[in-house]
């Protein structure tokens, strides 16, 4: 399968069921709401070694918001509801709480019963003089600071998203791939329900699992590292010189597709990109298969 | 939809108690008309002093002709709505748990008093909104009362949670003994607003002419909380700061009254 010349690989990503919610900080200013929001989801591109998954999903206009103030919206990923709550009311209590005018809001519908305590962990900060205001359902966790308040609603709403969605892009030279890469990183962040955890969306180190040392969880995927073609299997055809990946966690797998559907449509306009692929596992640990072939199915021209 | 439409002027008090529509779903016509009230001192049928129109399958009853001699409209109710063409007396919505409760008259005393959840709106109403009843430790637990004009004394008092807006003016004794919940008032407050408050809010849009010296100004700033209060009741308010009050001292100093600038 082609898509504007661009060859499709006939494979499949392998995603993952994580825990995932949504927060979104709001501020005086979008300015300060982004800069609390970066903070927090800054550290959080894979829970190889980071407590979550974390990024900003999109801005929120004041109208948009329920306070009536600029936001940002942030996804974040665990692998259990008991690690994504730890690792947020750390997030919140280390760069948001901190943060001038700030205060945080829940916005998902969830699973019933799988809600997880962000306010309501951090209200301790208050030393007593906390207080606690229900408007309708909701309990928001007002702490006294010394700008006046910080604000965090009670319980975060979660439900089981998909991480580890992915596309990797094979071009001639790496100034061109990185372009190819930008490309679907801008089409991709116009979807929400969606982030792409790493730094710019872009991975220029994708792993593997596994290592020849046994502290290492993952390594350099050397099928994809155009320095040791030859020396090693490798995935890399001639004229490939550069590889990148893009890694998508999502809500549902949906928004995961469809990231990916409109990632490669967006790549594959970029001059100098030969292939596009995806990452798996061969298929024996992550629930989700996300075949590149499907997703185009209407699209392509063979 | 059930209408229950007066035939004649009452003479006496009656008790509307257990004319909700949970209760009204459940009978037939013929069981309607037969439904026995408290008029005076009486035992009387509906029937004998309404005509009614309609059944209550949707959950909506509807009292045409009501008057101060109206009372417990709709007390205790858990679903559906219960509109009200005139006024009503004392203990409306007493203890209610869930459903809608309109009234486009006025409301005498103890309207929503013990409420848990649910919604009232109402004109106006008269003294202890949303309080307790004598010898109750709590006043409106839950819920959301309305107020479109004026209302009387002791309006929310040691309330435990649940919100109570007003359009209009509120008497003396605003949230007295509060011990959770939010007021919010548009118009002028009587005097002793907060007295011996423990907790909860007390949002003003005028400063009253008179705070007990319990209630002491702490700031004047930006308060998170005020703009999604304000959202949510849907009062249009350009400005951003509040005077923050905190008291009452004597009872922790953990309670707030807010007055918009």
């Amino acid at each position: 399968m082609q898509l504007h010349g661009v060859e499709i690989a006939d494979t499949f990503a392998e995603a993952f069921p994580m825990v995932a919610t949504r927060v979104v900080i709001t501020a005086c200013t979008a300015e300060w709401a982004t800069t609390a929001a970066t903070l927090a989801t800054g550290y959080g591109c894979s829970v190889i070694a980071c407590d979550a998954e974390a990024a900003i999903e999109c801005d929120r206009p004041p109208q948009t918001t329920p306070d009536g103030r600029p936001g940002v919206a942030c996804l974040f990923f665990a692998f259990s509801r008991e690690h994504l709550q730890k690792a947020i009311v750390k997030r919140i209590g280390q760069t948001v709480l901190t943060c001038p005018t700030t205060a945080v809001y829940a916005d998902l519908i969830g699973e019933p019963g799988k809600a997880i305590r962000i306010g309501g962990n951090l209200r301790y900060f208050g030393d007593g003089w906390q207080i606690s205001k229900k408007l309708g359902d909701q309990r928001y966790w007002r702490i006294p600071t010394m700008d006046g308040e910080f604000l965090c609603e009670d319980e975060f709403p979660t439900v089981k998203g998909v991480a580890g969605g992915n596309i990797i892009l094979l071009g001639e030279d790496q100034p061109q791939t990185l372009h190819a890469a930008s490309l679907a990183v801008a089409a991709m962040r116009t979807l929400p329900g969606v982030i792409l955890p790493f730094p710019g969306g872009v991975v220029r180190s994708g792993s593997k699992v596994g290592s020849r040392y046994k502290a290492l969880r993952a390594s350099t995927n050397e099928a994809y590292c155009p320095t040791l073609r030859g020396v090693v299997p490798s995935q890399l055809p001639v004229g490939v010189n550069c590889c990148y990946e893009i890694v998508i966690d999502g809500l549902t797998q949906a928004a995961v597709e469809e990231a990916m559907r409109r990632g490669i449509h967006a790549a594959s306009t970029a001059p100098g990109l030969r292939s596009i692929s995806a990452g798996n596992y061969g298929g024996n640990l992550g629930p989700y298969h996300l075949r590149l072939h499907k997703l185009l199915a209407e699209d392509a021209a063979c | 939809m059930l209408t229950l439409q007066l035939r004649a002027a009452l003479q006496a008090p009656l008790d509307c108690t257990g004319v909700v529509p949970e209760l009204m779903q459940r009978l037939t016509i013929p069981e309607l008309e037969r439904y026995t009230v408290y008029y005076g001192n009486q035992a009387v049928q509906l029937a004998d002093l309404f005509h009614l129109h309609g059944d209550c399958a949707d959950g909506a009853l509807h009292w045409e002709g009501s008057n101060a001699l109206f009372h417990y409209v709709g007390a205790a109710m858990n679903s559906g709505t219960i509109t009200v063409e005139g006024s009503v007396g004392w203990n409306a919505g007493l203890g209610m748990t869930g459903g809608v409760l309109k009234i486009h008259g006025t409301a005498g005393d103890y309207l929503g008093a013990n409420m848990q959840g649910g919604a009232i709106e109402v004109a106006s109403a008269g003294n202890n909104l949303g309080g307790a009843l004598a010898g109750s430790r709590r006043g409106m637990t839950g819920g959301r009362i309305v107020v479109q004009g004026d209302v009387g004394d002791s309006v929310g008092e040691l309330m435990r949670r649940g919100l109570i807006v007003i359009n209009g003016q509120a008497g003396a004794f605003l949230g007295a003994n509060l011990i959770a919940g939010t007021i919010a008032v548009a118009g002028q407050v009587g005097s002793h607003a907060g007295a011996g408050m423990k907790r909860g809010t007390l949002l003003l849009r005028k400063t009253p002419e008179q705070l007990d010296a319990g209630l002491i100004p702490t700031a004047d700033i930006p308060l998170t909380f005020t703009q999604l209060l304000l959202r949510h009741i849907s009062w249009e308010y350009p400005g951003n700061s509040v005077t923050c009050y905190r008291g009452d001292l004597l009872c922790g100093g953990r309670g707030e009254l807010l007055i918009i600038q």
